[in-house]
């Protein structure tokens, strides 16, 4: 097989393109643009999707209205086998807001051209479905808010509701809604099953209850106080957010941070996974009733929550980046604190995964339920624990190295099952791999500097951050304004990507089931709301 | 099962007794504003995120008002003032039986050049 340099590669990815390119231009080092007409979108895109192996990594759109006088897609490809980021920009003016969709040749991006068509009312025509997705039916179909004329501060009169949930009708079946208020006390969703005795023949899920409408606060706000909006956006991700935002800012300032930051975004990034997987493992317990699991895990997770408070001031690590590096330092006196903590907590972590493992109640529940095939991870292009699980090899960290990732060594479990039980080991596998990674930052961390200083920012570029957030992959996609301010800012979480695979995963287990395979891909309801 | 109650008789009670002083000592809580090294310059309001500091005006004066309700407890306003004058207490104990005690009025007067948010 002949070699290709990367360079030769992409352009042979445009040239495989064809005429469809109207043009391309190389946004930096590993990002290329490529601007066509919108009614070649599907086949340029599926081409690039289905055939050269990219994956959708987000897709935007954006009023530049103000700037050329048309709105604008961004369908952004990541090919991780070369480490290149291709962008299929295509404009669409304001007097015909229709394009075509893409959705059914890539499934992936059945909920991004949905955002679209509620957020600024552009309609993908051939879109399989049609209903609403964030803004929900009552309200009215005129009102565009992420549109530059729409103010932030409007206040809309609600309408009755046009919205339709899947009916199941028919002798045999039951349909049971649960949600969006629900029992516990986790965020609002509306789950509608249609099952058959204890079976459940299919789910439809109803989000974006909580639609805060973050990306539309933030425009018009400076760099510097966005960043603690995009801490803000998910409660147990706040650092995997602000650090995504970091570095899409320092990326368009093409401002490289400091090596003693990089090392300690990477320890912070890895203590954040650390209390989540913990948490999440014992909460997984919750699923199946073993009472002693759920209080392991929270026992553990709360050493962790105060180590976090000791070393940073905040128990989720909120405060702790700032745009061009860190806002604060630590010690050599804490990173022996650090080292001995997590020393103590690997073997006790290991006696609470063997409780687990070795009950048969708890392995009976687990395994086999909630399958979730590669063929449907592929499709939907799911991303983090769920995509490892189901044998999809991803690992942001490792495929498009950030921070001082590229510069330690870890490994990433894959599983091929899919099921509750492949997620629960991806977990406790990954809470090894980041105790390892811990132990090498604490090795190898250099002294210097944290934080540098950040550049004037040429208005209208575009640039991208990426982190491999507990959950998954976020990328965050930004375009700076004039003096400094957010123009567009789009935020696509892992719970963003994984939220469409949930119902695939249920359909053939029973109703008692859900909560444990919900549990198991532990996805947020508002960071993918924003 | 062995296995269970060796573990749950090994760990014990791990409640840890309520902190009543105060928290870890880089814990971000309540703000507080030294009045005698304010200059009234203004840049901890332009710095905020949330609006928690700002100017209330009183008899064609403009003083620096404080509304911790709003405080996101961020340190912003601290890592912009260059005179010393702002401190990020730990202290954690900050809810108020009436809601108007968390507008803090400081008697420091702002300088007039400052835009007035």
């Amino acid at each position: 097989m002949i070699h290709l340099s990367k360079k030769q590669a992409v352009q042979r990815l445009i040239h495989s393109l064809g005429k469809n390119v109207q043009s391309s231009k190389t946004v930096r080092q590993n990002e290329t643009e490529i601007t066509v007409a919108k009614e070649n979108l599907p086949e340029v895109c599926s081409l690039l999707s289905l055939e050269k192996g990219g994956r959708l990594f987000t897709m935007v759109g954006n009023d530049e209205r103000p700037i050329i006088g048309h709105f604008a897609l961004y369908y952004v490809f990541c090919f991780d086998k070369i480490g290149h980021f291709i962008t299929v920009k295509a404009l669409i003016e304001e007097a015909d807001p229709v394009f075509p969709s893409i959705a059914v040749r890539v499934p992936s991006a059945n909920w991004y051209e949905r955002e679209v068509a509620d957020l600024f009312g552009l309609r993908a025509l051939g879109h399989p479905d049609r209903r609403p997705l964030i803004l929900h039916g009552d309200w009215p179909e005129d009102q565009y808010p992420l549109r530059k004329d729409y103010s932030g501060n409007s206040d809309i009169a609600r309408q009755p509701d046009r919205d339709s949930f899947m009916e199941y009708t028919g002798r045999d079946v039951t349909q049971i809604p649960v949600g969006p208020i629900h029992a516990g006390i986790i965020e609002p969703g509306h789950f509608r099953f249609g099952s058959v005795g204890d079976t459940v023949l299919h789910l439809d899920a109803k989000l974006f209850y909580t639609h805060r409408g973050i990306e539309k606060a933030t425009e018009g706000v400076s760099l510097k106080k966005a960043l603690f909006t995009a801490e803000r956006i998910c409660g147990v991700c706040a650092l995997s957010h602000a650090v995504a935002f970091a570095q899409a800012v320092e990326t368009a300032a093409q401002v490289t941070i400091p090596a003693r930051a990089m090392y300690l975004r990477t320890l912070f990034l890895e203590l954040e996974r650390l209390y989540n997987h913990i948490g999440d493992l014992g909460n997984l317990c919750a699923g199946f009733g073993l009472a002693v699991g759920i209080s392991q895990g929270s026992r553990i997770k709360e050493q962790l929550l105060q180590l976090n408070e000791n070393l940073t001031g905040h128990r989720y690590l909120r405060g702790v980046v700032t745009l061009g590096g860190l806002r604060l330092d630590i010690s050599n006196k804490e990173i022996i604190t650090i080292s001995e903590v997590i020393t103590k907590l690997e073997a006790d972590f290991e006696e609470f995964i063997d409780i687990v493992l070795s009950h048969e109640v708890a392995l009976d529940r687990m395994t086999s339920t909630g399958i979730l095939s590669l063929g449907q991870a592929n499709d939907l292009e799911v991303v983090g624990v769920a995509a490892r699980a189901s044998g999809r090899n991803i690992d942001i960290r490792r495929d498009k190295s950030y921070a001082a990732y590229g510069l330690l060594k870890f490994d990433v479990p894959i599983y091929t099952e899919g099921d509750v039980l492949c997620r629960f080991k991806v977990r406790a596998d990954e809470v090894r791999e980041s105790l390892r990674l811990i132990h090498q930052i604490l090795e190898d961390i250099v002294p210097g500097p944290v934080v540098t200083e950040v550049t004037e920012i040429e208005p209208y570029t575009t640039a991208m951050g990426w982190v491999e957030s507990p959950r998954g992959e976020i990328c965050h996609w930004l375009m700076v304004g004039p003096n400094q301010t957010i123009y567009r800012y789009r935020v696509r979480s892992a719970a963003y990507s994984n939220w469409p695979a949930v119902p695939l995963a249920v359909p053939g287990n029973i109703v008692p089931d859900f909560p444990l395979i919900n549990k198991s891909f532990e996805l947020c309801y508002s960071c993918c709301d924003r | 099962m062995f296995e269970i109650i060796r573990k749950i008789f090994k760990i014990g009670t791990v409640t840890n007794l309520q902190p009543l002083q105060q928290a870890s000592v880089k814990y971000r809580g309540k703000v507080k504003v030294e009045a005698g090294n304010c200059t009234g310059c203004g840049k901890c309001i332009e710095a905020c995120p949330s609006g928690a500091i700002g100017s209330c005006s009183s008899s064609d004066k403009v003083y620096l008002c404080l509304t911790h309700s709003k405080c996101i407890f961020c340190g912003a306003c601290y890592d912009a003032c260059g005179d010393n004058a702002i401190q990020v207490t730990n202290n954690c104990y900050i809810a108020v039986k009436d809601k108007n005690e968390l507008v803090e009025l400081s008697p420091i007067m702002l300088q007039s050049n400052r835009q007035v948010l």
